[in-house]
Formats: C-alpha cells, sequence, structure tokens
C-alpha cells in the first residue's frame, strides 16, 4: 500500500485511454485508480466490428464504454500488467488500451509506431468517418457522441442551443496518417469552414490491438 | 451475441420457471395440453424477444429520431406541436389495447355508440399531450411542475367522475403505450431534447414523454365519465372468452398468428407511413440509414410476431387456469403469494420495459443502471399484483381506494425527487402494464375472480392494468428519493 500512495504523488504525464465492453469500464477505472492514477473517467461509445456480412446486416456495432485516465509513467507498466491480467485484455473483443504522450513525459520517444486521430463532426456523419476508415482497410473506430462547437451558432426556438456532434477515436499505424487525413480531406470536404476537424496524436504504447498476428492467435 | 442470449434468457426463463414450480410443486397442475402450449410458446418469446430488440435499435429508434430532427429544424413551435399532436394521435390509435379497452367503453353506454368514437377520444387526448410534452421539453419546464399539474388534474377528475368508468379509464394508462408506440415516442421525445439542448444538465429532462400522453388518454376517458354521469349504463357483458379447447394446437396456433400479425401490422403502419412520408420531403435520410430502417422494420416485425404469438399461445389460457385452481384451494395466503411472483416475473419478461431501461441507461451514461431500474419496477409492479389480487378476494376494496393515497403521494413526491426520476416513474408505469401484464397477469384474476365468491369477473378484473400502472410510479419515485438522499449524503460527505 506504501508504494501506491507515494507513486500516486508524482505529477501525471500520460493520458491513457481505453475502450472495453460495456459495464467493464468502472472495473477498468477502478483498476487504474488502485495502481495509482490521478483521475479516471468513463463514457459510453460505440465500437465497430469488422466483418463485410455485418455490415450488410447493419450489426457491425458494439456498445463500449471509452476510459480516460491520468498516470505517470512510472506506474504505467504496473496499470498494463494489471490490464492483461485482471480484464485480459489482449484477447480479442476484450478491449484496446493506449498511452498518449502529455508534456513533461520525460520518455515520450520523438517519433511512434502508431499514431492516434481523433475526428469531430457533426452528428450523422461520424459513419462517414468509419466508412473512410473502412475503405483504407483501418479497424477499429470508437465513436461517442457529443455537444459543442467553435461558436454558439445554432439558434432555435429563439434560444441558442449547443449542436450535437460525434467524436471519433482511432489508432493507426503511423504512416498511415497522412494517407488517411487526404482521405478525409477529399470524402468530406473537412478544410472547408464547418465540415468539422481531425487532430492527431503520438501513442506511446498499446494494448489489445488488432493486428493480423493477433488475428491468427 | 453472447450478451443478447443472456439478457433473452434472463428475461424469459424466470417466469417459464415459476409457472413450472408451481406446475410441479402440485398446488396447481396445467393439463397437458396447456403445458405443450406454455412451453411452445416460451419458445416463441426466446426467439422473438432478442429479435425485436435488435429491430427496434436499428429502425423504430432511429426513425424516431429523424422525426425529431424534423421537427426541430422547422424551428417553429406550431410545427412541433402539430406534428408531436399527428404523431401521438395515430400512433395511440394504432394500438391493439387502446381498441380492445374503447369496445369496452362503448358496451358500458346504453347507446350502442360506435367503439371509433372512444378511439378518437383517447387518441385525441393522448395526441395533445404528446404536443404539451413536447413543448415542455423545448420550453424547458421544469418536470416537477408539469407532472404535478396533470396527477392533480387526474385526481380532481376521478372525484366527479361516474364510478363505473374509474377503473377502466385508469386501465387506459397501461393500454396506451405498446411494444412499438414505446421506442418510437421515447426516440422522438430524446432526439427534440437533445437538438434543443443547451447545457448538459438537461439530460434530464428527455423522459416522461411516453406517461403524460397515457395521462391525456385518462383525462379525455374521465371527462367523457363526467359528461355521462347520471345516464344510464348497461350491465357489463360475458366476456367472449377464447375458447382453445375445441382447436388443436396447430389451428389454435394459426389462428393466433393471423391475430397478431393484423395487430403487428397495425402498430408499424402510423410510424412507416408518417416516416415515408417525411422522409420524402423533410429528411432526406442517407441510403445506408434507409437500408438500416427497412431491415430493421423487418426484424422488428418479425420479432414482435413471433414473441406475441408465443404469448397469446401459451401463456394466457394457463394462467387463467393456475388463476381457477389457486381461488379453489380456500387458502388466501397461496393467490396472493403467487400473484406476486407472477408480477415480479413478467416485468422482466416485457419487452417495452427492456427498451426503456436501455435507454435509462444510456441517456444517463450508466449513472442509472438498467438493472437497478428492473427491480425496482419489478418490486412495484409485484406489490401491484398482490394489491388487485386482494381486492378480489376483499370486496370492499374499492380501486378508488388505492388510486386517490397513490395519486395524493405521487404529487407530493414530485417536489422531492430529482427531476429525471419523475419522468422515468411516469413512463415506467405505461410500460409495466403492456403486453405482458395484459396477457399473462389479467387472466390469472379473472380466473380468480371466476372462483371467487362474490367478486363478479367484469367489474373486478377491470383496474388491474391501473394498479401495475400506477403502483411502480410510486416504487420508482421512491427509487428516486433514495438517490437524492444517497447523492445528499456524499455531498455533505465532502463538505466535512
Amino acid at each position: 500500500m506504501d508504494k501506491e500512495i507515494t507513486e500516486t504523488l508524482k505529477t501525471p504525464n500520460t493520458l491513457m485511454v481505453g475502450v472495453v465492453t460495456r459495464g467493464q469500464g468502472s472495473r477498468m477505472m477502478n483498476l487504474l485508480r488502485r495502481r495509482g492514477a490521478h483521475y479516471a473517467v468513463c463514457t459510453f461509445a460505440e465500437g465497430t466490428v469488422p466483418g463485410h456480412i455485418l455490415k450488410m446486416l447493419q450489426l457491425a456495432k458494439t456498445k463500449k464504454e471509452l476510459v480516460l485516465a491520468f498516470i505517470n509513467d512510472e506506474i504505467e507498466d504496473n496499470c498494463y500488467r494489471g490490464l492483461s491480467m485482471d480484464l485480459k485484455i489482449e484477447q480479442p473483443g476484450h478491449g484496446v488500451a493506449f498511452s498518449i504522450p502529455l508534456c513533461g513525459n520525460p520518455t515520450a520517444p520523438e517519433k511512434t509506431e502508431l499514431s492516434g486521430a481523433l475526428i469531430i463532426v457533426d452528428k450523422g456523419k461520424g459513419e462517414d468517418v468509419l466508412d473512410v476508415f473502412d475503405d483504407l482497410g483501418l479497424r477499429g473506430g470508437t465513436m461517442l457522441s457529443a455537444y459543442g462547437g467553435a461558436s454558439i451558432a445554432k439558434i432555435l426556438f429563439d434560444m441558442p442551443v449547443q449542436p450535437e456532434k460525434e467524436v471519433v477515436f482511432l489508432v493507426t499505424p503511423s504512416e498511415k496518417i497522412k494517407e488517411m487525413l487526404t482521405s478525409l480531406e477529399t470524402e468530406l470536404q473537412m478544410s472547408e469552414p464547418n465540415q468539422g476537424i481531425a487532430v492527431t496524436f503520438a501513442i506511446s504504447r498499446s494494448i489489445g490491438l488488432f493486428t493480423e498476428a493477433k488475428k491468427g492467435s | 451475441m453472447n450478451e443478447k442470449l443472456k439478457e433473452t434468457l434472463l428475461s424469459i426463463l424466470p417466469i417459464t420457471l415459476m409457472v413450472l414450480l408451481i406446475h410441479f410443486s402440485s398446488v396447481a397442475t396445467l393439463d397437458s395440453t396447456l403445458l405443450t402450449r406454455f412451453l411452445l410458446g416460451a419458445l416463441c418469446m426466446m426467439i422473438g424477444f432478442p429479435l425485436f430488440l435488435q429491430g427496434v435499435d436499428m429502425s423504430i429508434v432511429l426513425m424516431g429520431e429523424h422525426m425529431s430532427g424534423a421537427l426541430v429544424k422547422s424551428n417553429k413551435m406550431s410545427i412541433v406541436i402539430i406534428g408531436g399532436f399527428i404523431l401521438g394521435f395515430l400512433v395511440n390509435a394504432a394500438e391493439p389495447d387502446v381498441h380492445i379497452f374503447s369496445r369496452q367503453f362503448a358496451d358500458l353506454t346504453m347507446e350502442g355508440l360506435s367503439h371509433w368514437i372512444f378511439v378518437l377520444i383517447m387518441s385525441a387526448g393522448f395526441g395533445t399531450m404528446v404536443a404539451f410534452g413536447l413543448l415542455r421539453i423545448i420550453r424547458n419546464v421544469k418536470m416537477r411542475f408539469f407532472a404535478a399539474a396533470v396527477l392533480l388534474l387526474m385526481l380532481v377528475l376521478l372525484m366527479f367522475t361516474a364510478e363505473e368508468f374509474i377503473g377502466v379509464a385508469f386501465d387506459t394508462y397501461g393500454a396506451t403505450t405498446g411494444a412499438i408506440a414505446t421506442p418510437f415516442l421515447l426516440a422522438l421525445a430524446i432526439g427534440v431534447s437533445s437538438k434543443t439542448r443547451r447545457s448538459t444538465e438537461e439530460a434530464a429532462e428527455s423522459f416522461g414523454i411516453l406517461g403524460i400522453g397515457s395521462v391525456g388518454a385518462v383525462l379525455a376517458i374521465l371527462v367523457q365519465g363526467i359528461l355521462m354521469k347520471g345516464k344510464p349504463i348497461a350491465p357489463p357483458p360475458d366476456a367472449a372468452a377464447m375458447s382453445a379447447d375445441a382447436l388443436n394446437h396447430g389451428q389454435f396456433f394459426l389462428k393466433n398468428l393471423v391475430e397478431t400479425v393484423k395487430e403487428v401490422s397495425l402498430g408499424l403502419s402510423p410510424i412507416l407511413i408518417s416516416y415515408a412520408i417525411a422522409a420524402m420531403f423533410w429528411i432526406k435520410p442517407k441510403k445506408r440509414e434507409l437500408r438500416r430502417i427497412v431491415l430493421g422494420a423487418i426484424v422488428t416485425f418479425l420479432g414482435l410476431v413471433v414473441f406475441l404469438s408465443g404469448v397469446y399461445f401459451g401463456f394466457l389460457e394457463a394462467s387463467k387456469d393456475l388463476g381457477m385452481q389457486l381461488a379453489q384451494t380456500g387458502r388466501m395466503w397461496i393467490p396472493l403469494t403467487v400473484g406476486g411472483l407472477f408480477g415480479l416475473v413478467t416485468v422482466f419478461a416485457e419487452p417495452s420495459v427492456h427498451i426503456l431501461n436501455a435507454q435509462i441507461e444510456e441517456e444517463t451514461m450508466g449513472s442509472i443502471r438498467k438493472r437497478t431500474v428492473l427491480w425496482t419496477l419489478a418490486i412495484g409492479v409485484a406489490l401491484a399484483v398482490t394489491l388487485s389480487v386482494l381486492r378480489i378476494l376483499i370486496p370492499e376494496f374499492k380501486i378508488v381506494h388505492m388510486l386517490i393515497p397513490t395519486l395524493i403521494a405521487a404529487i407530493a413526491l414530485c417536489f422531492l425527487v430529482p427531476d429525471i426520476f419523475i419522468g422515468i416513474a411516469l413512463d415506467a408505469g405505461g410500460v409495466a402494464s403492456g403486453t405482458m401484464a395484459a396477457a399473462f397477469i389479467l387472466p390469472y384474476a379473472q380466473g380468480l375472480a371466476e372462483h371467487t365468491e362474490g367478486a363478479s369477473q367484469l367489474i373486478d378484473g377491470f383496474g388491474i392494468i391501473a394498479f401495475i400502472a400506477f403502483v411502480p410510479i410510486l416504487s420508482l419515485l421512491a427509487l428516486g428519493l433514495i438517490y437524492r438522499i444517497k447523492a445528499g449524503k456524499s455531498a455533505n460527505a465532502k463538505d466535512n
């Protein structure tokens, strides 16, 4: 116990993101908290399931939970061990987790193998984004609903309202990021104003991601 | 997929096992015909249940959301009100249970009025209140004021209406929102709410539309009862019980199937037609969405037909038979306990309950869990059925003895619990008294009443749905109170 308390005092420099089956979010949050995470939140999200027939039958969607937690790089190992031991997260269908290095992270590498993308579009267009990913052969997009925008532009019934949005998360090999952004630009005209935004970031570590190797196992 | 299987088993197995348990404990036994039908019925329910929920998720919910988009985009209050009224009216008029109750009203009047007049009255009441409900969401009127006002109005009208009308009038609360109307109206209200949201706190405001609509139908009938007070009321006719014995399994199943296909088509048609019209002019859905809606509508149709055929084929007669046998045991506690347990397990098997609970969990981002609402509702219904069995056994116990205290308590609780629970409670009451209550609890009570001295089957058989609709309102409001007390405690702990 003593060890964990000292770890908690260190400033967080990594954002850990997890996408797990509905109902497992609280378990993951508690697991991370026990291992010294500073802050953990959870929200509902929708995940995608690969498969052509499922897609045709409109069944290629699963209910997920998205967990965000701030951790210190020193407890990162411990956290990943916990995820693989308690949640069996490496097994197919159990979920994924990855780390985004934040400011002041000494171990942050210059160039990473994996990158993440965060795309915010108007409600209803999230699936268009997922379709673009699908065409490029990128798997495992996660979607959540959100509110807001650059400014409160919409007035309905004489009142300003927060417009509905959709946020899409994706983790992909870094060399594909450029191609993905170009496709989003051509398919969804994202460089035009009010068509949504996309940001990318480095991912220093991950677990449970869908890879060809995992498919074989 | 695994999750779906688990959900299905957890929903249908309890009621199945409960009946089998009674059968094998030889308190009451089903003959081999009824037992075979019951088991086949349960099997149909297990196939239909997940299909229906999946179809609703893909199609009905999406249509409701698109419709809400079309209403809100107009940016005109008048369009929202007219649109809400039309949708509420159509959905209610297509509800099979509404027709059953309207026939009963028509029979109560001496002049031989057509039952369509009552369908019109109820649907107009329902549509008006749906429109008001949407208006409330947009104008952000607090649920507690709105709910307290309509409940008070109900209480006042109850005092003045003809006594014969009370039981049936309050039964309509449960009759108005069936398995197809429930997801559609919920999605419509949630859509309107989230499209006109100004702060994130408002997530709490999306529920209540079903309950408010049903209140409208009850109010309309109560007003009709006041107008008819003093006029002679016809004696209730004998219930036209379906004589199933004469038919073999195949014929009986076929007869049920035809009825269910009619029923489900009628329920789906107003939503599909109004969506088709709106899609041509205002919505412009994407190809992908259209494909999903069409596919989902087919799955919904198949799922519900299979589910309902199973219920009507196997459950109706079996529960009536059990009721008759239990009444003859001569010991009061047996039908009471069995009734309570039946109440508990029917809630699990009610598809609308699952739809409402899933929406609650989704909208509150998991802060109100499905299972919590399910159990609170189940306990409420168990209590309600126990009370209604008691009412059959003790003729002095009148329905107003339950309704008046319940309404007063509900009005008081409106000012004590968080707003979201008021909406949930109003919705849940109508949802709990759905198909399963009508096809399993009602026949059980009728069977009991048939073999209980001093209980006339029709007068006392009525009002059971009203119990099942109103007692859970109280149990969910009580849950809201518990949430508030707990939240208060943890807030205090932080302050100190």
